[in-house]
């Protein structure tokens, strides 16, 4: 089974938003007497990234995660070998289900690209 | 027993990071450690050749996970199948740590005060935790020259808080390694007291760690022993009532200077040994690299744990250097 999946932006490029959304973060998750020393080092923190995770689930169980950055992964399952973070075996008929799982998405617009499917072996 | 220099939070290319298992297993060979337990982002499929790894390089591997969801990042080790993150809330952290332990694994929060997102979604602790028994372990000291940082002060203020509150939860590092890259910054070691006979690395780690029997350093490996009614208690013991009745007892601690010695480096000068408690600091006293030991003799009454410190001057800045976890008091 081949998993092609894509998306884009990766990056937010907009500086006045980037500011914002980190200054929001280190509002909720530095401690008062920390935060202004924090939020100096906004810079520190770009460039803020969308993050959109693959995982897979055949009809009887979880055949694992590719939870990576990159914005474009080029992904298989076979009976003897996978893609890193997946889980190689039997491809069982019946309903398998990819999940994408939404982490962190920063920019207005993001749009992603996922095709799923099966190629006969004849090794 | 014997004291392994662990390293307990790893990634490979079967999650974020960009090297293999084996790339991480020869750089953690070469850095004098005696395990590592690889913690992938939500899955364990980076393990699959983890015996021909261990053969290959001599390295100790445990079988681990980081549990990655969107309200926080929970480093396990011993699970053996996944368990799904991707229905869980942020009230549902306890019905995951279930699943843990029903695995027989271990649970612990990596790097709980990493800010979150849209820096790193789940970085930062947001579970609600209602009861703390069931976490198993703070990563109190994350990346690098751990103990400068905000985020991990506060890590330790909170396992410190919790010990008060009477709960026994023990303390690790966790470099969150992702690649082999040269680094000039300390390094910290998580020691476990492992049994030698017995059991898989993963199952003697897992025993160790749920013992609390670690003790964690950017140097020597520091250890704190109680003498108590002829008695010696080690490291995540608990000391039984007293049956003496003045309730005087020795604490006594030992830094070695000779483990891992070609791993790090700290300028020649006195350290200081402190005894800290649920009571505050309970004694304070300077410390040579050659020293034996260092004994103190107090009373027992009031305490429900101590540990020991080591402090010292490291790369021109005063800080903690090394610390054990606690030996508890019944």
């Amino acid at each position: 089974m081949k998993i092609d999946f894509s998306y884009n932006p990766k990056n937010l490029e907009d500086l006045a938003k980037s500011k914002m959304l980190i200054e929001q973060g280190l509002d909720r998750y530095v401690e008062d007497e920390l935060r202004e020393q924090a939020k100096s080092k906004w810079q520190s923190y770009l460039p803020l990234k969308n993050l959109i995770t693959l995982s897979v689930d055949d009809p009887s169980g979880h055949r694992g995660a590719a939870h990576r950055h990159d914005p474009e992964q080029h992904l298989f399952i076979s009976g003897l070998e996978s893609s890193p973070g997946l889980s190689k075996g039997a491809l069982q008929a019946g309903m398998w289900t990819v999940t994408l799982s939404l982490h962190a998405i920063v920019t207005d617009d993001c749009r992603y690209s996922l095709q799923i499917w099966h190629e006969e072996d004849h090794g | 027993m014997n004291w392994m220099a662990c390293e307990l939070h790893t990634h490979t290319f079967h999650s974020d990071g960009s090297q293999s298992l084996e790339e991480l297993a020869a750089g953690a060979k070469a850095l004098g450690f005696d395990c590592i337990a690889l913690t992938d982002h939500n899955t364990m499929s980076g393990l699959w050749n983890k015996e021909t790894v261990e053969q290959q390089t001599g390295m100790n591997i445990i079988q681990g996970m980081e549990w990655t969801t969107f309200f926080g990042h929970m480093v396990t080790l011993g699970v053996k199948d996944d368990i799904d993150w991707r229905p869980v809330g942020p009230g549902d952290i306890h019905a995951g740590l279930a699943q843990v332990h029903e695995q027989g694994g271990i649970a612990g929060m990596a790097h709980p005060f990493r800010p979150g997102s849209p820096m790193c979604t789940g970085c930062y602790w947001e579970f609600e935790l209602h009861d703390w028994n069931d976490l198993d372990y703070i990563e109190v000291w994350s990346t690098t020259f751990a103990p400068l940082k905000n985020n991990n002060a506060r890590a330790f203020r909170l396992w410190t808080d919790k010990l008060n509150e009477g709960f026994r939860i023990a303390a690790t590092s966790g470099r969150d390694w992702h690649r082999q890259e040269q680094t000039d910054e300390p390094l910290s070691v998580t020691y476990l007291l492992m049994e030698e006979q017995g059991g898989s690395i993963t199952d003697k780690a897992v025993a160790a760690l749920s013992a609390g029997r670690a003790s964690v350093t950017l140097g020597p490996r520091l250890d704190l022993g109680v003498h108590v009614d002829g008695q010696l208690y080690g490291i995540g013991d608990a000391v039984p009532e007293g049956t003496s009745p003045d309730h005087m007892i020795e604490l006594q601690a030992a830094a070695d200077f000779e483990a891992r010695k070609e791993h790090w480096e700290l300028p020649e000068q006195i350290y200081t040994l402190r005894f800290h408690s649920n009571l505050g600091m309970v004694s304070e006293l300077p410390y040579a690299a050659d020293s034996k030991g260092c004994n103190v003799t107090l009373s027992r009454e009031g305490l429900t744990w101590v540990r020991a410190e080591l402090w010292g001057t490291i790369r021109g800045i005063r800080t903690m250097i090394a610390f054990t976890n606690p030996i508890y008091f019944n």
